[in-house]
C-alpha cells in the first residue's frame, strides 16, 4: 500500500489507487528496455546486473523529468524464463549486444510433465526444468537478481524515484502455457482438462508466497499479477472460468491481505470479463491495460471500483509524433481520468520510442492539470 | 450437408468429428464433399467468433480437429489446398522470432480453405519476394510482435513493389502492436487484429467479399 506522504507524487499515486480526487493524473514509466536505449546503455549491459538496470531506469526517469514514478525499477531476462518456462534470446549471447531480447516459445514441456508436476510438486519440477531444459544456471541467475532487491530499492530511494512494484506473480496457466506453447496448451485444455487442472491445483498453493513476502519485506507498494496468454480473448468462457479466474481472484486476495496493491498487469483483450473484476476488493487494485482491452469500457464498468492504468499504444509511442501522443493522452485523461487513473504506456514503452514521445505523454498530464 | 459432422466440429467434439468422417468415408462419400462439410463448420465457427460467441481457443481447436479429420481421410493439407480459395504467403518479418500469432493465423487460414505458404520467423525480405513469385500468391501476411520490426515490414513491402509485385498482392500486417494506422503508414493494405480477421481480409482480397 502507499502511505500518506508529503511528496506530491506519492500522494497522487495513493489517491489514484484509492479513487480519490488528484491534483494531476499521475504518470508512470514502464520503461524496461527503453530506459537502456534512451540513456545510451546497451541492452547487454542493462541485463548484466540488476543495479545497472536500475541505473538506466533512474536516468530515464530524470530525462523525462516530470513523470511521477517508475513501474518496476529493475529487470532481468531470467525472470521471463521463470515466468513462462520458455527460452529467451538475449542480447550479447544469442543476439547482438543491443538487440531486444525475445521470448522463444518452443514447447520444452511435454504432456507427460503434468504427471511429473503432480508427483514432484511445482518448486522441484520448476528448478529441474529451468536448469535442464532451458539453460544450466538460469535459476541461479534469477535468484541472484532477486538477491539484489534491497540494493535496487536503496538505489531508487536515493535517486528519489518512486516506483510501484518489486515483483511479478502468476497463476499456473501462464508457465504451463509458455512451457507447452500457446497452441498445444489450448489443445491440452480441450483434450485433458482434468489432468491440467490437477497439475494446477498442485502448483498453486504456495506458488507465489515467497514473491509476495519478498515484496512486502522490500517495502514495495504493490506487486504485479501477470496475465498475458490467459486473456479473455484467448479463451472460451468455460475454459477461462475454470482455468484462469479462480486463480487470479485468489492471488489478488492474497496480495491484498499482505498489504500490497494488486497491480493486474493484463495484456491482450480482457474486455469480455471486465465485470468479473468487480469481485475484487474495491479501491485497492490497479488494472493495467496494454491498449487491446477496451479501456473506456473498463472505466464504465470498473471506474468506481478500481484504478485503471495505461494504455498509450506502443505503436503510437514508437512511430507517432509528439503531437499525436499528446493528443491521444489528453483524450485518455479526459475519458478515463482524472480520478482513479494512472497514465502509462500500454505494457512496456517500446525500445525504439523517441524520448520526445515519452515526454509528450508526461506533458499531457501536466497540461490537463492546468 | 452432413449436419452430424458440421455440428460436431462447431461444438469442438473431436471424437465425434473423427467418427463422423470415418462413417462418411465408409459410406462412400467423396473426400471433397467431406472436406466441404468440414469447411462449412469452420465458416460457422468463424461467424461465431465474429459475433463474440467464440474466442481464440475455439479457432485453434477447430483447426486442429480439421487437420485430424484430413488425416482420417488419409489426406494432408494439400488435399484441402486443391481448389483453394487463394494462396497466402505468411511469415514473421526479419529481426523478429515471435510466431504464436502467425502459427494460429496459418492454421485458421488453412482450415478456411486457403493455401498457406508459411515461411517461418525472422524471414528475410528476399524470401517473401521469391515466395510470392513462386506460388503466385494473392495475399502476403507480415507478422511481428516488436515495434523494432516495423522497418523490416516496410522494407518487405517496398521490395515487393520494386519487384513489380505490389499491385498483384494484398499485403496484410498482423501482430500485437499493429493497427490500421500503421498499415497505412507502412503502405500495407490492411491490419488483422485476429486470426479470423486475417481470414476475412484474405477472402476480401481474393473474392472481393467477406469470408
Amino acid at each position: 500500500m502507499i502511505a500518506p506522504s508529503s511528496d506530491p507524487r506519492w500522494e497522487r499515486l495513493r489517491k489514484a489507487v484509492a479513487l480519490e480526487p488528484v491534483d494531476k493524473v499521475p504518470v508512470c514509466l514502464e520503461g524496461v528496455a527503453w530506459c537502456a536505449r534512451v540513456t545510451g546503455m546497451t541492452l547487454e549491459e542493462f541485463l548484466s546486473d540488476a543495479t545497472k538496470a536500475t541505473k538506466a531506469n533512474i536516468d530515464a526517469f530524470r530525462l523525462v523529468g516530470n513523470a511521477d514514478c517508475a513501474n518496476n525499477p529493475s529487470f532481468a531476462s531470467s525472470s521471463l524464463n521463470f515466468l513462462w518456462m520458455t527460452g529467451v534470446k538475449r542480447p550479447g549471447y544469442e543476439l547482438g549486444p543491443d538487440e531486444p531480447w525475445q521470448v522463444e516459445e518452443s514447447g520444452l514441456m511435454t504432456p507427460e510433465d503434468y504427471d511429473r508436476i503432480i508427483e514432484m510438486g511445482w518448486p522441484a519440477f520448476q528448478a529441474e526444468f529451468l536448469n535442464e531444459r532451458i539453460r544450466p544456471g538460469v535459476l541461479d541467475e534469477f535468484l541472484e537478481f532477486l538477491g539484489k532487491g534491497p540494493s535496487v530499492v536503496e538505489q531508487a530511494k536515493a535517486a528519489d524515484m518512486p516506483f510501484l512494484s518489486m515483483g511479478i506473480i502468476i497463476q499456473p496457466f501462464e508457465p504451463l502455457c509458455g512451457g507447452r506453447t500457446f497452441t498445444q496448451f489450448i489443445l491440452d485444455l480441450y483434450r485433458m482438462p482434468d489432468k491440467v487442472e490437477q497439475a494446477m491445483q498442485v502448483m498453486f498453493p504456495g506458488m507465489n508466497d515467497a514473491a509476495i513476502a519478498g515484496c512486502a519485506a522490500l517495502g514495495s507498494p504493490g506487486v504485479w499479477i501477470g496475465g498475458w496468454r490467459s486473456a479473455s480473448r484467448m479463451l472460451a468462457q468455460p475454459l477461462w472460468d475454470r482455468f484462469v479466474w479462480p486463480y487470479i481472484k485468489e492471488l489478488t486476495l492474497q496480495v491484498d491481505a499482505a498489504g500490497l496493491i494488486p497491480i493486474l498487469h493484463f495484456d491482450s483483450d480482457w474486455t469480455r470479463d471486465l465485470p468479473r473484476l468487480l469481485e475484487l476488493p474495491a479501491g485497492r487494485c490497479v488494472l493495467s491495460l496494454d491498449s487491446m482491452t477496451d479501456i473506456r469500457k473498463a472505466k464504465e464498468i470498473l471506474g468506481d471500483h478500481m484504478c485503471i492504468m495505461g494504455d498509450v499504444p506502443p505503436a503510437l509511442l514508437s512511430s507517432g509524433t509528439p503531437d499525436q501522443v499528446r493528443e491521444h493522452c489528453t483524450r485518455l485523461i479526459r475519458d478515463i481520468g482524472p480520478t482513479g487513473y494512472i497514465l502509462q504506456s500500454g505494457c512496456d514503452i517500446p525500445v525504439d520510442a523517441p524520448l520526445e514521445n515519452v515526454k509528450a505523454m508526461a506533458d499531457a498530464a501536466e497540461a490537463a492539470a492546468g | 450437408m452432413n449436419e452430424t459432422l458440421t455440428s460436431a466440429l462447431v461444438e469442438m467434439r473431436e471424437d465425434d468429428v473423427l467418427a463422423a468422417v470415418g462413417a462418411a468415408k465408409a459410406a462412400g462419400m467423396a473426400a471433397t464433399d467431406i472436406i466441404a462439410d468440414l469447411q462449412a463448420g469452420m465458416k460457422t465457427i468463424g461467424d461465431k467468433y465474429e459475433a463474440g460467441e467464440y474466442f481464440l481457443s475455439e479457432l485453434i481447436m477447430s483447426a486442429e480437429i480439421f487437420k485430424r479429420a484430413l488425416a482420417e481421410l488419409g489426406l494432408d493439407q494439400s488435399a484441402a489446398d486443391t481448389g483453394a480459395r487463394g494462396t497466402v504467403v505468411l511469415g514473421t518479418v526479419h529481426t523478429d522470432i515471435h510466431d504464436i500469432g502467425k502459427n494460429i493465423v496459418a492454421s485458421v487460414l488453412s482450415a478456411n480453405g486457403f493455401r498457406v505458404v508459411d515461411l517461418g520467423v525472422d524471414v528475410p525480405v528476399e524470401k517473401f519476394v521469391a515466395a510470392v513469385k513462386e506460388h503466385s500468391a494473392q495475399v502476403v501476411g507480415l507478422s511481428c510482435l516488436l515495434t523494432t520490426a516495423f522497418p523490416a515490414m516496410q522494407e518487405t513491402i517496398e521490395a515487393l513493389a520494386a519487384a513489380g509485385l505490389r499491385d498483384k498482392v494484398t499485403v496484410v500486417i498482423g501482430g500485437g502492436p499493429v493497427s490500421d494506422d500503421l498499415a497505412e503508414q507502412l503502405g500495407a493494405d490492411g491490419a488483422g487484429a485476429s486470426a479470423q480477421e486475417a481470414v476475412n481480409l484474405a477472402a476480401k482480397a481474393v473474392e472481393g467479399g467477406a469470408a
